[in-house]
């Protein structure tokens, strides 16, 4: 304390003292109302946010949910044509004569399935995610690992942000122009793959670079005082370091890919039974495409069959990411 | 001329240097030859000959570390000699980090920044172009301010160095693993958790598995960057024991703010200080004086040091 201090303005600090009894609140007024109305606001933007989420949810469990059972997951897809033959002829028949009795009731009503729609889009999103992630993986520890702000890296990340970009139906045309018809690759499960690779790739490198960007640069250098070189070290610290994140942003784009249309509609081609979509080179499906192909072609199994796909394509995505998740957690230690 | 820090201690010394010799002699467990040493004069590190030292293992000269167009440190010159622990101790930003960092090539790693001069290790120059780094590293190993071990099991730590060397036989790798967490005398504590993760460890215990991972890949010289800076007193006089007992196989650079700290573990001493320019306002860190710990706490040349080291600093 020196004598050239100079003694504060009474009045100024003592507007700040309070009540010595800490159960008086200091928020009074209007601080009090706004504080209210800002959480009143998050509860209900919360609430507003979960309305389109439940009921999404819930329509297509109320729906899709009779529909899909075990021999819906495995069954051949009715073709529409055989189903409204079987119902047209007698119901034709009716318009013109309504005493005519359908004696003939179809000896098998066609049942729903969509077999080959699940085994084609667990090919095609499996082989797509084998395309992508190794290469958008790869792409990334380059740009993190080695590129960094060099030209060449800041080319590539510019890129990928505008590919992120490209609408997916873009990428079914390049896949279409290029492979089905100027190389004459014919539609195929392949195909669809490829364009849906197309569509994973910058999801896969955006979201795996910011990964390994929040591995910090302290084990990197410990790693290096060690004696490692980068790729060692990438190998052996960083990747391991950052695999739960590296699946979830892999498992983003294989559920993004697992529910495109778009890309799929002109590459896949069409099949309606288990073992002709079993293929990889071959023309397939998917629950996606179905769910366009039974809402856009409407035949009386139609709708059902489409709740049906829609379900079990989110349980699908549900159920491989859950297994991603719990395969990553064991290989990483906390 | 005040040439014994004790008489100084009440005026000006930073906290931690006075609070720690009191509260680590207080607890009777940490209680070790290091204990209540305050004076080099009364520890007596190692005797050497003051004009030659040991076998010299690194020779700097001119050594100056720029940062883009930024200089950190300019013109340091100083010979490390084996066996021995040498300081750098100095204010913050004086550049110790900087220069500790290019004895193992670190900077490197760091974009935009560029060393001048001479560093010769064992008679070879570290910066020559026909150098690589990665074999820099595998002979001068680091321990780091803020122990950071990998999100691994302590066993998986420890063998990284000798993995990375190629060495791959799980009953070898036992064996140097083992040996080094003896080494950094943590073998005790983690003996039966060897499979745990070394995240588990508390602070010390990690800094001291950091030490036991640096000295597994056999380096002949170990640099510490404030490897006591995140450790309680107790901690840090486990690590400066075990700094006294490496000694004996490994020549040590350590970089500390804590003055008592390298009175107590060091031989050697270089003081590291900031010269502001008068017209620019740039600061540039610079090597003050050189010398026998003893010298430096005691009757130290400059008196940029006397005013330091007596805590009569800025």
């Amino acid at each position: 304390m020196t004598a050239t201090t100079v003694p504060p303005e009474p009045g100024m600090a003592t507007r700040l003292r309070v009540a010595r009894d800490v159960r008086v609140s200091t928020v009074t007024g209007a601080r009090l109302v706004r504080n209210r109305i800002a959480t009143a606001t998050m509860v209900f933007a919360f609430v507003l946010a979960t309305v389109p989420l439940v009921f999404v949810i819930g329509n297509v469990l109320a729906k899709g949910g009779p529909v899909v059972t075990a021999g819906f997951l495995t069954r051949d897809i009715p073709t529409t044509a055989a189903a409204q033959e079987l119902k047209g002829d007698c119901a034709a028949r009716q318009r013109y004569d309504p005493t005519a009795v359908c004696e003939s009731e179809p000896v098998a009503a066609p049942q729903p399935g969509m077999g080959p729609a699940v085994v084609g889009t667990l090919i095609t999103t499996g082989l797509s995610a084998l395309l992508a992630i190794p290469l958008g993986i790869l792409a990334a520890v380059y740009l993190n690992e080695y590129g960094k702000q060099r030209r060449l890296a800041r080319f590539i990340r510019f890129m990928t942000d505008v590919m992120t970009g490209v609408p997916s139906v873009v990428m079914g045309i390049f896949i279409y122009t290029l492979w089905v018809v100027e190389l004459g690759q014919g539609r195929s499960a392949l195909a669809a793959s490829l364009a849906l690779a197309c569509l994973m790739l910058p999801i896969v490198v955006r979201s795996s670079e910011e990964m390994l960007r929040l591995v910090p640069d302290a084990l990197r250098e410990c790693s290096a005082a060690l004696g490692s070189r980068t790729w060692k070290t990438t190998m052996r610290v960083v990747l391991p370091t950052a695999l739960p994140g590296l699946v979830s942003g892999s498992m983003l784009a294989v559920a993004r890919a697992a529910g495109e249309t778009a890309p799929v509609l002109f590459t896949i081609g069409a099949a309606s039974t288990v073992a002709s979509a079993t293929t990889v080179k071959g023309q397939s499906t998917t629950l996606s495409f179905q769910i366009y192909n039974m809402i856009t072609n409407g035949g009386d199994l139609s709708p059902q069959m489409a709740w049906g796909a829609a379900l079990t394509l989110i349980a699908l995505v549900l159920v491989l990411t859950t297994i991603a998740r719990a395969v990553s957690s064991r290989f990483v230690m906390r | 001329m005040t040439a014994d820090p004790k008489s100084s201690k009440e005026s000006a010394v930073p906290p931690d240097v006075t609070t720690e010799p009191t509260r680590a002699a207080t607890d009777p467990a940490v209680a070790g030859p290091v204990v209540g040493v305050v004076t080099p004069a009364v520890t007596g590190p190692t005797p050497v000959a003051e004009a030659s030292p040991g076998e010299p293992v690194f020779y700097v000269q001119d050594l100056s570390v720029s940062y883009g167009s930024f200089r950190a440190v300019r013109d340091v010159g100083l010979t490390i000699a084996k066996h021995e622990i040498t300081a750098f101790i100095g204010p913050s930003g004086c550049g110790k980090t900087t220069v500790l960092r290019c004895f193992n090539r670190m900077n490197d790693l760091i974009e935009g920044a560029r060393v001048e001069g001479t560093l010769r290790y064992h008679g070879v120059d570290l910066y020559a172009k026909d150098i690589n780094p990665v074999e820099v590293r595998r002979r001068i190993g680091m321990v780091f301010q803020k122990p950071n071990p990998f999100p691994k099991s302590i066993f998986e730590n420890v063998a990284y160095g000798p993995r990375l060397a190629g060495i791959k036989k799980k009953a070898e790798l036992e064996v140097i693993v083992e040996e080094a967490l003896r080494g950094a005398a943590l073998w005790d504590e983690v003996k039966d958790r060897l499979e745990k993760s070394a995240l588990g460890l508390s602070g010390g215990q990690q800094q001291r598995l950091c030490i036991a991972r640096a000295i597994a890949v056999q380096p002949e010289v170990i640099l510490m960057d404030e490897p006591c800076s995140a450790l309680d007193p107790v901690a840090t006089l486990r690590i400066e024991q075990l700094m006294q007992e490496l000694k004996a196989e490994f020549t040590i650079l350590i970089v500390t703010h804590n003055m008592q700290q390298a009175a107590r573990v060091s031989d050697r001493t270089a003081f590291f200080s900031v010269d502001v320019d008068s017209n620019t306002g740039d600061r540039t860190g610079e090597l003050v004086e050189f010398d026998r710990t003893q010298r430096i706490f005691s009757s130290p040349s400059d008196s940029r040091t006397e005013d330091y080291v007596t805590g009569r600093f800025g």
